[in-house]
């Protein structure tokens, strides 16, 4: 339990690291906020109030306190492009983002592991090296590339799906999931792809154990070692890439939102970045920041139920 | 040839076709790269325009061309970028230990814990779009692979016998890190750059393609599969070319890695 | 043909050549050995001579890229012509092993309760009740304590002297005729190593099992076996009871490995060593593999290998100057 907690300790310091960074990074960018949202024809009177009432004037350790008080409050600030609360715009937008991470998590952890437990089984055999080759060009290809790919194909010339828009799950479910679905397709193509080949080594490795070959002396036919002996150890660095797709998910979920015009938090982000709306742009990388802490945090507490020999706390 | 060293000679034949089409391209295309032609717009692929031509009557094989400069020189610059500086934060990380250490791997591994992109769209959105932001991202970005690689060669190394000596003798320490250490943990590095060539490659496009890298009129093949999203009922090939050409270095470049680290492996 | 040498495994010219991509290395380059029921035999030689090698081929379980020759004749059936899957059956039920280093041998993530266990699913129709029970008590045979507890730990949470009771315990489970023991004491310190072997003697007496135990230590094989095979260099280059082998060794390479025996007054002095290096399996030597390292080598050993010399009725050596050292 000790442990749990230190980790909890160790996540809520990295989210205040992370919030630190962000205040003072947006603290060095030249221009006011209050210029942006108003232009630059805009008159004296009209700059002073607004600023006042954004508190753009007061010192900078209250500007900091308040950004830090709003961060456990959950007012991140009020962006200017929409004039809404930072978090009522993200958190409207969270749902498309989250259903297409898990979506792509999905595709990934279902696809991407059999089909590296396959490769891994034929090892150097033909059908073990063309998954390995196509894993490759798979990691190679651009996620928005595939994306455009995917959109022409099904959308244009199958017109299997209407390309852009999204159905909230609440409307219409298969609709929500066909407005979805090739866009998780691009985001998890090319972790499909890592995955695979992390699968791969991670069982050739394992497979290389003292404990394979006492499992085949026990009778155990090659299948029901690689199942119930190698796999679960072979989890165990897959577990620690689960972090990096993580992220890679996060990554490609901004660009391929932009692809396929979803209103999820990845074209909010790109939006606020064209238009300058830097409270908002502020407020995301925070809570992106947060989520990924959390992931990792989730990662390591599947660590400790996984693998018997870290329950103590550290590391094999 | 070595079974073994086919991931190598596949790196090499991709990334030599594509660098050789780079230099033609400084003293030679088909079409001046930014020549409009009215009458021209959405041609398919012919005898006059190989790969067709986009909404500008543009020749597309010819930008094609131009826009591997960019892809080379973003991957190049920023590739030194992070090696320089990733490589430097690693070796006094890994070399001198302790409570710099221990900030710096913290700092490094919250970074590796983020989407590249995001990192790097955070840094455009703060200083702006265009090509040496592009880069400038793309390279800070890069650092924390290079420092965490470049640190364990130097925790390992740090112990050995010849450091010792060196340190018995009195070489300084920058002399030890760099003229000692450095050449024996080179490897994993190139390998590294390596792989980090190929995704500055696949970050410039990416930031292209959401307008937010190279803009125009630099050609980037980022950016023109944005302008082939726009047109693709009208001419979906143009969406072919730029596509195929980032996959096939990005191809090349992990190869490559893959390649010399075969090597090192089994030497 | 008496009772006591009967024989229940009998290798003939057994040869073992890996693939690489380097080229085919031979591992085992042809030997013949015999287990007679209930015998415990001891198969001693430098690691890298083929000797767990040799105990691989002999459960069917050398890697893909391996191909063995000859023939290992088990109660009547040629192994080697077998089947991987056709083995299966005989594997862990008829013949079981027990490897060097448990820690690594037994699977970190699995219960070591369940790993004994898992061997009497792939061969009995017993119900998990009941095989649960058999557990314990083979758990208590081999002298672990309080089972229930034991059954429910996780390989790293035990000790080695308890581990490798634990490899023992997945070994014997089945009442197997051979059970081959690879190096089963080498990792643990010299009292645990002692009780092992003692262990190994009373399976031995009370379940009518034979065993094969591999060790490069003859120090510890004279403890328990009766009857030894030197390996050497892919080679059987001696073989014998084991008080003749000691009390007569016949090849220079027998004498080496018996010299080299630590001897508790040799406190303070220094280990004997063999000189030079176990030649590399990819090395291909004429004559004798031994001959560069052998005090006694003439001209003759650098062009020619000698068969097996019978110095007495059951002793034979694979020298010119057997017997005559």
């Amino acid at each position: 339990m000790f442990v749990y907690l230190k980790k909890l300790f160790a996540m809520i310091l990295t989210v205040l690291l992370v919030s630190l960074i962000t205040f003072v990074t947006f603290e060095i960018i030249p221009g006011s906020p209050a210029l942006s949202r108003l232009g630059v024809d805009a008159e004296e009177s009209q700059y002073e109030a607004l600023s006042a009432e954004l508190g753009l004037n007061d010192p900078l350790e209250i500007r900091l306190s308040r950004w830090l008080k709003g961060l456990f409050t959950g007012d991140l600030g009020i962006s200017m492009r929409y004039s809404v609360p930072v978090s009522e715009l993200i958190l409207d937008r969270l749902p498309v983002t989250i259903s297409l991470a898990v979506m792509a998590l999905a595709l990934i952890v279902l696809i991407g592991i059999p089909l590296g437990i396959v490769s891994a089984k034929y090892g150097e055999r033909l059908p073990g090296i063309l998954i390995t080759l196509i894993s490759q060009i798979g990691m190679a290809i651009p996620s928005f590339w595939s994306g455009i790919i995917l959109i022409y194909i099904f959308g244009i010339v199958l017109r299997w799906v209407s390309p852009g828009g999204f159905v909230p799950w609440s409307e219409d479910a298969y609709g929500a999931f066909k407005s979805l679905i090739l866009p998780a397709i691009a985001i998890a193509l090319p972790s499909i792809a890592s995955i695979i080949r992390y699968t791969r080594n991670s069982i050739m490795d394992q497979m290389k154990s003292d404990y394979v070959q006492l499992a085949l002396s026990k009778g155990l036919n090659l299948n029901s070692v690689l199942l119930r002996h190698v796999l679960k150890n072979a989890l165990i660095p897959i577990i620690t890439v689960l972090g990096m797709i993580a992220a890679n998910i996060l990554g490609g979920a901004i660009v391929i939102e932009q692809v396929f015009t979803l209103p999820g938090v990845g074209r909010l982000l790109i939006n606020a970045i064209t238009t300058r709306d830097l409270p908002l742009v502020q407020g995301m990388v925070l809570y992106i920041a947060f989520i990924i802490v959390v992931i990792n945090f989730f990662i390591d507490v599947i660590y400790t139920v996984i693998d018997p020999r870290i329950r103590l706390g550290q590391r094999v | 040839m070595n079974k073994r060293r086919i991931n190598l000679w596949i790196g090499i034949v991709l990334i030599s076709i594509l660098l050789l089409m780079m230099i033609v391209s400084l003293f030679y295309t088909p079409f001046p790269v930014t020549e409009i032609n009215r009458l021209e717009r959405f041609e398919p692929p012919s005898m006059r325009h190989l790969l067709g031509t986009d909404n500008f009557g543009r020749d597309v094989l010819s930008r094609i061309m131009k826009g591997s400069q960019t892809a080379f020189f973003v991957g190049l610059v920023a590739v030194s970028i992070g090696s320089v500086f990733g490589v430097l934060i690693g070796a006094i990380s890994g070399y001198f230990g302790g409570i710099v250490d221990e900030i710096i791997m913290r700092i490094v591994d919250a970074m590796m814990a983020f989407p590249s992109i995001l990192l790097a769209l955070m840094f455009v959105s703060v200083f702006g779009v265009g090509l040496r932001n592009t880069i400038i991202a793309i390279g800070i970005m890069s650092i924390p692979s290079f420092a965490r690689i470049t640190r364990s060669g130097f925790v390992q190394h740090k112990e050995l016998d010849y450091v010792k000596n060196a340190k018995i003798k009195g070489v300084s320490n920058l002399r030890i890190m760099f003229r000692h250490i450095l050449p024996n943990v080179l490897s994993p590095i190139v390998v590294a750059a390596s792989m980090g060539f190929a995704n500055a490659v696949l970050a410039e496009a990416a930031l292209s393609y959401l307008g937010l890298g190279i803009q125009p009129p630099n050609p980037s093949w980022g950016r023109m599969l944005s302008e082939s999203q726009v047109f693709i009922t009208v001419s979906p090939w143009y969406a072919i070319a730029p596509g195929v050409l980032i996959t096939l270095l990005v191809l090349g470049f992990n190869f490559l890695g893959d390649g010399i680290r075969d090597i090192r492996e089994n030497r | 043909m008496n009772c006591e040498s009967e024989s229940l495994l009998e290798i003939k010219d057994l040869k073992i050549a890996f693939k690489t991509p380097e080229g085919i290395f031979h591992a085992v380059k042809g030997i013949s050995l015999e287990v007679g029921k209930r015998e415990i035999v001891g198969i001693v030689g430098e690691s890298g001579c083929g000797k767990t090698v040799t105990a691989l081929s002999i459960m069917h379980i050398l890697p893909d890229n391996s191909v063995a020759t000859g023939s290992i004749d088990f109660s009547g059936i040629d192994l080697l012509s077998l089947k991987e899957n056709e083995t299966r059956e005989t594997r862990g039920r008829d013949i079981s092993m027990i490897f060097q280093d448990s820690l690594s041998s037994l699977n970190p993530l699995m219960k070591v309760g369940r790993q004994i266990e898992e061997n009497l699913m792939m061969h009995t129709s017993l119900d998990s009740r009941n095989r649960f029970l058999e557990v314990l008590d083979i758990m208590h045979k081999v002298g672990l304590p309080d089972p229930e507890q034991t059954y429910k730990k996780y390989p790293h949470e035990l000790s080695g002297g308890m581990r490798q009771r634990i490899a023992i315990a997945i070994a014997i489970v089945c009442n197997p005729d051979l059970i081959i023991a690879d190096e089963p004491t080498t990792a643990l310190d010299v009292t645990v190593q002692a009780q092992i072997l003692e262990l190994l003697r009373k399976i031995n007496r009370e379940s009518n099992s034979s065993i094969i135990f591999i060790s490069h230590n003859l120090g510890v094989v004279r403890e328990i076996c009766s009857i030894v095979y030197v390996m050497y260099a892919g080679h059987i280059v001696e073989k014998g009871p084991v008080n003749k082998l000691f009390t007569d060794p016949a090849h220079p390479y027998t004498m080496g490995l018996i010299k080299a025996i630590p001897k508790r007054d040799s406190k303070g002095k220094e280990l004997f060593d063999i000189r030079g290096r176990v030649p590399s399996i990819a090395d291909s030597i004429p004559g004798c593999p031994f001959e560069p390292r052998c005090d006694y080598a003439v001209e003759r050993c650098k062009k020619e290998f000698p068969g097996f010399k019978k110095i007495a009725n059951d002793h034979e050596a694979r020298c010119f100057l057997a017997g005559d050292i």
